[in-house]
């Protein structure tokens, strides 16, 4: 999918969220200014390295960030159909989740959003079965069910995730890695979720597992379309499941396209240094470059571009001024959004290096 | 009781530090911890000074007239006991044996909660099943009763020799310390930077004292603390039983003779009320104290993050909420619910030419 | 299986401290400086035949006929036989049968005070841990004075404040002396009215203890993964709660099993302050006595007891915590 119909609604909409840990002058500026659209049915990937804020975004979107996390500014608007649960009096069914009630939260949590968390070993309560976790959402957001029902619906969970459903008298320590992981996911779509967030879900598991619980997920989502915003360090991964893949660098989103777009032809400086992280499998060996310098300080986070230190294109105006998540200057049409000052028509009077034109269209040498 | 938890979840960043790699100890300062070293403070001075500071030598017998103690008056700021002798010498004089002891004791007893507790945790296998056995063994069996039984046993002249009270109240009392410890020292054990050093060759002790000690000594400070404390009411319960030998003057002696003349049953609360609040005030100094390293080595157990000051300054709820994260008023200012009306404006620099 | 394991190990640890407890009780007579049985002799009331002086030192196995290991045999037989000695102090009861009259004192007092403080202690520190940041918070340095005050200390000063300055409640003993010791309501009110302030004074002084510990094991609790979990399913607090407090009360459990020795030690103290017809009063007679028998007796009994209850708290882990029951 290269070119997409522009008047879709989108799902989620997030704006201009800002997020510090502490307040005062010795806040840590975790998140920026950052926008991101999920659409229905769509996977959506977020990208970037440890401390890059991915996680603190996906937390505070549904404001289960700890403390001492602050949202300080931005929007997170959630479009729902109208008289579902959260929307009360909303008749066009959006909600600003920043802006709810406790009560509304609590409707909306799971039953909209899901969440799967990073280690399914922590995010499991050691001391009670996994039948009784899978159970209380239901109990909670589908009080009309019986006991049995209930029953039934977890065994089927389980049966969905490719687990037997006597695993639903086992606890958490009795069962492997792999299964724990796949129990998460089936907990988090016990109530069919337009959105389930999954931080990190495979990183902690081995390859053969990890492919394992990917398929899964492709069949479940064809099976029950639902969009999915997948964090992660590994971009590789992205590329081949995500539809749209969002880059995250020091609390600012720095580019967003989709999947293939991004990896054949890269806008930001940054996303190339990652691309370029990549050994590939064919073709002469090349010398690895990296990324040179490290991530900056998110206490005191360098003035203009975050990543000009960095940067083997950076300009005057990078140093100074902070450049904002727009479509590159010269791609009028495409929905893709970049946040450097070499893609402004105004602030780059020079040509583009050629690393950062390429055509999507392109064969290319990736 | 200490928690020693690990610190971050996975998953979630927070910016908090880890005690360990720090080379600047600082110590939260919370009103807590101040209290405590203040209170702490006074005392050890008492414990120095108190004899010099005492207006009366505590045996003397000021006036020998009727049994019955004095009400405090401007001669005798705390009155008087039963043999008119001065209840504030006899405080103050008794400040320093009771120190004395319990923080003998509480060195002593770290001491061996240190040598057993880290070689259990650090040379594992047959050393540490039977240091183990020993650890909890000394756990189980009640201190109490088995001081009483050990100095019932003593002659009186013993039992007025101090070293050798604190040393057998530090056997009964290293114990608790030297569980946490091994505790502590096993999870290190498995950690990267201690499993280089051994398969570089280093000798053992080099290895305990320089990459594993660092980071335990929060937890020492505090089991020392919290065996001060043990001991301190102790050395009071076996005074007050008349284990000691009654003529050294300590305040649980006082409480000896208080409770001997029943001193509570006559309303006399000036003989006992000062000593007794005396005990328990020096044991709540410790125990702020300890509370200042328990929130040091736990920081999840510092207030969550964000004083009420600051709170409120940025128009926060003042209570942290789990699962409700804190969003500003000067985020929330012109959205109303559906987040529809005057959309935030995204920081725009644009250049103009 | 593992259950049955994890219990039999459990209980395998029992013994060998039960083992060792006896073995100490048997050495404390023989580190004692000079001889223990002429400290007897200076308080035997009445005559002392040849028999008795004979069965003194037999008692502390110094016969000096017999080798070290013979005497701790001859020890071992006495116990098995529920034989303990005879009490110098009471002489000439048994010191099984002194020990008798004031246990079932002592444990009715010291159980049931020891069960309503740890329950108080946990809920109040479960709710201090929820509110947290609430003006509860205020109330931890409070506790910790009680937390640090000696237990006789809490004794003393409620007998002064509530029994000497108020009367609202008597200050001596188990009974009137002027009640029938019988099984009718009176008896039954008065025995309560004489046990409150103990028991009062054993709440007071432990339950700070629980509250704090549990308040520090739930807020290092509620920062768990699975707890974020549970609200980020939109769960009702309560349940989140639960969710919460089904794990913290672990670590309580635990320290409960730890700390029914220092408890139990306080008790006895109470009861001494209060004149309370229990083992802490025969304590504190054993001491002044110098009955070094009914002493060495005591501490066994106390120890057996203590041991007896760590048992069950830890039996009760096991049934609490899943991860307990697997195989090693």
């Amino acid at each position: 999918m290269t070119t997409r119909p522009t008047a879709r609604t989108p799902l989620l909409d997030v704006r201009g969220l800002s997020v510090d840990y502490g307040v005062g002058q010795d806040a840590v500026q975790a998140v920026t200014g950052a926008n991101l659209t999920l659409y229905p049915g769509e996977v959506t990937g977020l990208a970037g390295e440890s401390g890059s804020g991915k996680s603190t975004f996906a937390y505070a979107i549904t404001r289960l960030l700890r403390a001492p996390g602050v949202i300080t500014a931005g929007s997170v608007r959630l479009h729902l159909a109208a008289g579902q649960p959260g929307t009360g009096r909303q008749p066009d069914g959006v909600i600003d989740l920043l802006a709810a009630t406790e009560w509304q939260l609590r409707q909306i949590r799971w039953s909209q959003i899901a969440v799967v968390m990073q280690s399914a070993m922590n995010a499991l309560n050691p001391v009670f079965r996994i039948g009784v976790q899978l159970t209380d959402v239901l109990r909670t957001h589908r009080p009309e069910m019986s006991r049995t029902e209930r029953h039934e619906r977890a065994a089927e969970l389980l049966r969905m995730v490719g687990i037997t459903p006597d695993r639903l008298r086992a606890y958490p320590h009795e069962l492997s890695g792999g299964m724990r992981q796949r129990a998460m996911i089936a907990m988090a779509l016990a109530l069919e979720p337009r959105i389930v967030i999954m931080d990190e879900p495979t990183t902690a598991l081995d390859v053969v597992t990890q492919r394992e619980i990917l398929e899964e997920l492709a069949a479940l989502r064809k099976r029950l379309g639902f969009a999915v915003l997948f964090i992660t360090h590994d971009l590789s991964l992205l590329l081949e499941i995500a539809d749209s893949i969002s880059i995250m660098y020091s609390g600012h989103i720095v580019e967003q396209a989709s999947a293939p777009e991004l990896f054949r032809a890269p806008r930001h400086p940054y996303t190339l240094g990652l691309l370029d992280s990549f050994p590939s499998l064919h073709g002469p060996r090349v010398t690895m470059t990296g990324i040179g310098g490290a991530p900056p300080d998110l206490r005191h986070p360098p003035a203009g571009c975050s990543f000009h230190p960095r940067c083997s294109y950076a300009m005057d105006v990078c140093r100074e001024r902070t450049p904002s998540l727009r479509t590159p200057g010269r791609d009028e049409t495409s929905d893709r959004l970049v946040s450097c000052w070499l893609h402004d028509p105004v602030a780059s009077s020079l040509s583009l290096p050629p690393a950062l034109t390429a055509e999507p269209s392109m064969g290319g040498s990736r | 009781m200490t928690t020693v938890a690990s610190v971050g979840a996975p998953g979630v960043p927070s910016p908090v530090m880890i005690p360990a790699t720090r080379r600047r100890i600082r110590l939260p300062r919370s009103a807590k911890v101040i209290t405590g070293t203040t209170l702490f403070a006074i005392f050890v001075f008492l414990a120095i000074f108190g004899s010099a500071l005492s207006p009366y030598d505590p045996d003397f017998i000021t006036t020998a007239t009727n049994g019955t103690p004095q009400p405090p008056s401007a001669a005798h700021l705390l009155g008087t006991t039963n043999l008119q002798q001065d209840v504030l010498s006899q405080l103050l004089t008794g400040t320093r044996p009771i120190m004395l002891v319990a923080f003998l004791a509480g060195a002593a007893a770290t001491v061996l909660a240190v040598l057993i507790g880290v070689a259990a945790g650090y040379f594992g296998g047959l050393v540490d099943d039977l240091l183990s056995l020993l650890i909890n063994v000394s756990l189980v069996l009640p201190a109490l009763p088995l001081l009483i039984v050990l100095t019932g046993f003593l002659g009186t002249s013993s039992s007025a020799n101090d070293p050798l009270i604190a040393l057998i109240i530090a056997i009964t009392g290293w114990a608790w310390g030297a569980r946490v410890l091994r505790v502590q020292v096993l999870s290190m054990r498995n950690r990267d930077f201690v499993e280089s050093a051994r398969l570089i060759g280093e000798r053992p002790w080099r290895i305990i004292g320089f990459e594993i000690m660092p980071s335990l000594i929060p937890i020492i400070a505090s089991s020392f603390l919290f065996t001060v404390i043990y001991a301190i009411g102790t050395y009071a319960s076996l005074a007050y039983l008349g284990l000691i030998n009654a003529s050294h003057w300590s305040w649980g002696t006082m409480l000896f003779w208080a409770g001997n003349l029943q001193a509570e049953q006559s309303g006399w609360w000036w003989w006992f009320v000062p000593p007794g609040l005396a005990i328990a005030l020096l044991g709540t100094a410790l125990a702020l104290l300890n509370f200042g390293i328990d929130e040091f080595i736990n920081p999840r157990l510092r207030a969550a993050g964000l004083s009420r000051k600051a709170a409120r300054g940025a128009g926060l709820p003042r209570r942290f909420r789990l699962g409700l994260t804190p969003v500003t008023a000067q985020a929330l200012e012109g959205t109303d619910l559906a987040g529809t009306a005057q959309d935030r404006a995204i920081p725009d620099t644009e250049i103009s030419l | 299986m593992g259950t049955v394991k994890a219990l039999a190990r459990k209980l395998a640890f029992y013994l060998v401290a039960a083992l060792i407890a006896i073995t100490i009780d048997f050495f404390i007579p023989r580190m004692v400086p000079g001889n223990a049985v002429a400290a007897q002799l200076a308080n035997l009331h009445g005559t002392i035949t040849p028999a008795t002086l004979k069965g003194l030192y037999e008692e502390f196995g110094l016969s000096g006929h017999q080798s070290a290991w013979d005497q701790y045999v001859h020890y071992w037989g006495q116990l098995l036989h529920g034989n303990l000695g005879t009490s110098t102090s009471f002489y000439p009861a048994s010191v099984s049968s002194v020990i008798g009259g004031g246990i079932y004192w002592t444990l009715g007092l010291v159980g049931i005070a020891t069960l309503i403080s740890f329950a108080l202690g946990t809920a109040l520190g479960i709710v201090v841990a929820w509110r947290r940041g609430s003006v509860l918070d205020n109330l931890l340095p409070a506790l910790t004075f009680f937390q640090a005050a000696p237990y006789f200390f809490l004794a003393i000063l409620l007998v002064a404040l509530l029994g000497t300055s108020l009367h609202w409640f008597p200050l001596l003993g188990g009974y009137s002396i002027t009640e029938n010791p019988a099984w009718n309501l009176g008896y039954v009110q008065d025995v309560l009215d004489h046990a409150f302030l103990p028991a009062l004074t054993i709440v007071l002084a432990s339950a700070a203890g629980w509250t704090v510990g549990m308040r520090n094991v739930m807020v290092t609790t509620m920062d768990e993964d699975y707890v974020l979990m549970a609200q980020a399913k939109g769960l009702p607090k309560r349940r989140v709660l639960s969710y919460a407090a089904r794990n913290a009360i672990l670590p309580s459990v635990t320290g409960f099993s730890l700390a029914i020795g220092f408890v139990v030690s306080g008790a006895l103290l109470t009861e001494i302050v209060f004149s309370y017809p229990g083992i802490g009063y025969l304590l504190k007679q054993a001491v002044l006595n110098h009955d070094y028998p009914l002493l060495q007796g005591l501490f066994l009994i106390i120890t057996f007891a203590v041991l007896a209850a760590n048992l069950i708290g830890d039996f009760v882990y096991v049934f609490l915590d899943p991860r307990a029951r697997r195989e090693a």
